[in-house]
Formats: C-alpha cells, sequence, structure tokens
C-alpha cells in the first residue's frame, strides 16, 4: 500500500471543494486582489485560539494568533525582508490604538500579498499560556485599515456587514432576515429581549413609514434614546431588520457609519 | 396648493392666534428676551449644514414656527410632523419598552431628521434637518439646550 502522510489523508478525506497544496489548505488562487480579504475570511472564521500560517506563491509566511474572529499577534514572518523597516510587530500584542504599528502591519500585507497569485494556510493550536491582555484586533477594523471592502454578498448581507462592523460600539444586535436571526451579539438575554421586538414592532414600523411615503425602499435607520444611559437603533435593509443597543457617545459614529454604507 | 393645504394654513394661523405671546417669549441667562422663533434661528445658525430647525405641536402634526435657509414647501414640513409623531408615538416608540422616546433621529444616506422633546409627555418638539457635515454629538447637546429653553419659558 502506497504510504500516505496525515496532510495528504486530510487532504483526501476533506470536503469536496477544498483544495490542497503540499499539505496547505488553498484559500485564494489567480487574483492578486483576493489575497488579503481571503486571509480576512479565515482569521474571521477563528473562534478558538489557533495559530495560522499563511503562504503565498513566493513561499513567504506570516504566521499570526487569531481568535476571537481577531488579529492578536504576528508570530513569525519569512523573509524578514517583509517587514516595513523598523517596525516592531512580531511577538507584540497589536493594539488598533497604535497608528504606527497599524501602518507598518498594513504595510507587511501589502508586501506579503503583492504579486502573489496562490494564499494557502495551516493551523496548529497555540499555547495556552499565551498573553492575551491585549484586545486583538477585529476584522472589520483591519478591512478598513488595509482598504478591502466587506465582501460583495448582496444587501441583505450588507446590513449583517454593517453591523458587524460597529461591533465595538455597541452592547447588543440582532440582524433577521424574514424571521431568521442571522447575526447577533450580545447576552442571550439582549439578544432574545431585540428580536422578540424586531418581530413584534419591525412589521407595524414597515408600514407606519410605508404610509409616510417617506422611502422608496427601505434604507433608514432609526435611532431613540431608550433612556439616558442607551440608545436603541433600527436599521432596515429590503427585507433585513436590525436593532441595535449602544451607548449615547457611540451613536453619532453608527450614524455616519450608516451613512458611508448607504 | 390643494384646498387641503388652504385649510392646514388657516388652521395654523388659528393655532398661533389663540396661543398666548407669554408662550413663544424665553429669557435667556442674560436677561435678555428671547423668544421662541430666536432660539430656533440660534439652533440653526450655530451649525453649518443644518438646513431646517422648526418648532411642532405633535397633537395638531403642525409646524407653528420655523427657521431654515431655504424656503421649505409646506408638503416637506408636513411629513416632518408625521415623521414625528410616529417616532414618539407610533409603533416606533414601542421600540423603547423602559420610556418613551425624548430623542429620534431617522438618517439615510445624505441627511438625517432630528427630533427632540423636552419630556416625554411633551407634545412640543424641535423638528431640524441636518446634513452628514454636521456633527451630531454637538448638535443634540445643543437642540437639547434649546428645547428644555422652550420648555421652562412655556411653564
Amino acid at each position: 500500500m502506497k504510504s500516505e502522510s496525515l496532510l495528504e489523508r486530510i487532504a483526501r478525506i476533506a470536503e469536496a471543494g477544498t483544495i490542497y497544496k503540499q499539505g496547505r489548505r488553498v484559500l485564494a488562487e489567480g487574483n492578486p486582489d483576493a489575497i488579503l480579504p481571503a486571509m480576512l475570511q479565515e482569521i474571521d472564521e477563528t473562534i478558538l485560539a489557533r495559530k495560522l500560517t499563511f503562504h503565498n506563491d513566493a513561499d513567504d509566511s506570516i504566521a499570526v494568533i487569531a481568535k476571537g474572529r481577531r488579529l492578536w499577534q504576528i508570530c513569525d514572518i519569512s523573509p524578514k525582508s517583509l517587514i516595513p523597516k523598523g517596525a516592531d510587530l512580531v511577538s507584540v500584542n497589536l493594539s488598533g490604538d497604535d497608528d504606527k504599528a497599524m501602518k507598518a502591519l498594513a504595510k507587511l500585507m501589502q508586501n506579503f500579498a503583492k504579486n502573489s497569485k496562490l494564499l494557502s494556510v495551516t493551523i496548529a493550536d497555540t499555547e495556552s499560556e499565551s498573553d492575551y491582555s491585549a484586545m486583538g484586533l477585529p476584522v472589520p477594523m483591519l478591512r478598513n485599515l488595509w482598504n478591502i471592502a466587506a465582501a460583495p454578498t448582496g444587501s441583505g448581507n450588507s446590513l449583517q456587514a454593517f453591523v458587524e462592523s460597529i461591533t465595538d460600539d455597541i452592547l447588543a444586535s440582532a440582524v433577521m432576515a424574514e424571521g431568521d436571526m442571522i447575526f447577533s451579539s450580545g447576552s442571550d438575554k439582549q439578544i432574545k429581549l431585540l428580536t422578540g421586538l424586531i418581530k413584534d414592532q419591525i412589521p407595524a414600523i414597515a408600514a407606519e413609514f410605508e404610509k409616510l411615503k417617506s422611502e422608496d425602499e427601505p434604507k433608514s435607520l432609526i435611532a431613540l434614546n431608550r433612556d439616558s444611559k442607551y440608545f436603541i437603533i433600527c436599521a432596515r435593509m429590503e427585507n433585513m431588520a436590525s436593532l441595535i443597543v449602544c451607548k449615547p457617545d457611540k451613536f453619532p459614529n453608527i450614524v455616519s457609519t450608516w451613512q458611508q454604507l448607504i | 396648493m390643494s384646498v387641503r393645504d388652504i385649510w392646514q394654513y388657516i388652521l395654523q394661523a388659528f393655532l398661533v392666534a389663540l396661543t398666548p405671546v407669554s408662550e413663544y417669549i424665553n429669557i435667556n441667562d442674560l436677561g435678555r428676551t428671547m423668544t421662541i422663533a430666536d432660539e430656533i434661528n440660534e439652533l440653526r445658525e450655530e451649525f453649518d449644514g443644518c438646513a431646517l430647525v422648526a418648532f411642532a405641536d405633535l397633537t395638531a402634526k403642525m409646524v407653528l414656527l420655523k427657521s431654515s435657509e431655504k424656503k421649505i414647501p409646506q408638503e416637506n414640513l408636513d411629513h416632518l410632523c408625521a415623521e414625528a409623531a410616529v417616532l414618539f408615538k407610533g409603533a416606533t416608540a414601542r421600540l423603547n419598552k423602559d420610556a418613551a422616546p425624548v430623542t429620534a433621529i431617522v438618517a439615510d444616506g445624505e441627511k438625517s431628521n432630528i427630533y427632540l422633546r423636552d419630556t416625554a409627555d411633551s407634545e412640543d418638539v424641535l423638528c431640524c434637518v441636518c446634513g452628514n457635515e454636521v456633527d451630531l454629538t454637538a448638535f443634540l447637546a445643543a437642540a437639547r439646550t434649546r428645547i428644555s429653553q422652550i420648555a421652562s419659558g412655556n411653564k
């Protein structure tokens, strides 16, 4: 019997459509513009702490620690020439407040993706004692810093993308499409309250605004102060509706994000 | 102009005439007499990009006073009043389970319609239309102060 490595075996039994090359799972192939979005997509799908090592077709590699759909650390970069001069990015907790580091990170990723036509990844468990005292970088923030548009997934998911992009500014959220919840954040109690409100009130709100003839297409965002501590925001887009709870000081930024989106 | 519009003008003039002059006059911190018209004018002039500030009655769904850069068609004012009523008294208000709302905003890609009332049971409402360039935090704080001044003058 032909001998078979563990990676080859995984590749053989992997779900249809998944491509492995050199034992690495291929995330993007053929289009240099698809490299960074695919990398972010992989980080976005990583919930538990994992070490992701990304490779391009020049066999450059960047190893990162991702957890909770965030990028926490760069563990290793090969070759070192990819690192922008003077930047200290390896083995430090990444913070969105450090502008210099964020610019260096964006430059590093541009260097890695430049002229690449293949992105593949290997995934390993990471040491549990890793220091995660920082907050990490959420994928929407990275998309913004790296000038990468959210995946074009239709207007319904644009509403989801909007809510995901403001996750750091909100206390709780729920996005529903025709009775099905497609995204939520916050505690179980908060999500239950918001989904209940969407089911109970959104049809009536839609009817009232339709009566006003204020919109040919429902792309409005309505915000009300819940009390002095909270704003409740209702955003609608075609057959999707979302409710968001935020603190008053975060609300202007959310409106601004919405206005840019539509 | 439709017959309905004419009747609305007549009703509006009638309501304004019935309102005691004292209800339109406040005294500011410097002791200067501030009318509601002064308050809404100053609020609009304070913010570049604020196209309209109107003082309306929720029950009558009618704009009583307005300050605007350009002439605003009556149907736009009617629309603002109707939207305010929906937000503060309709299904939208029921999103606010704990307390009736006192601030409401409807934002589209170009502008924000901003509505404020002093307390949850007040029928007086400021209706404002602001472009995207207006600093919402600063505007809300200023507008909140103005509606409080107006309300305190009415008490």
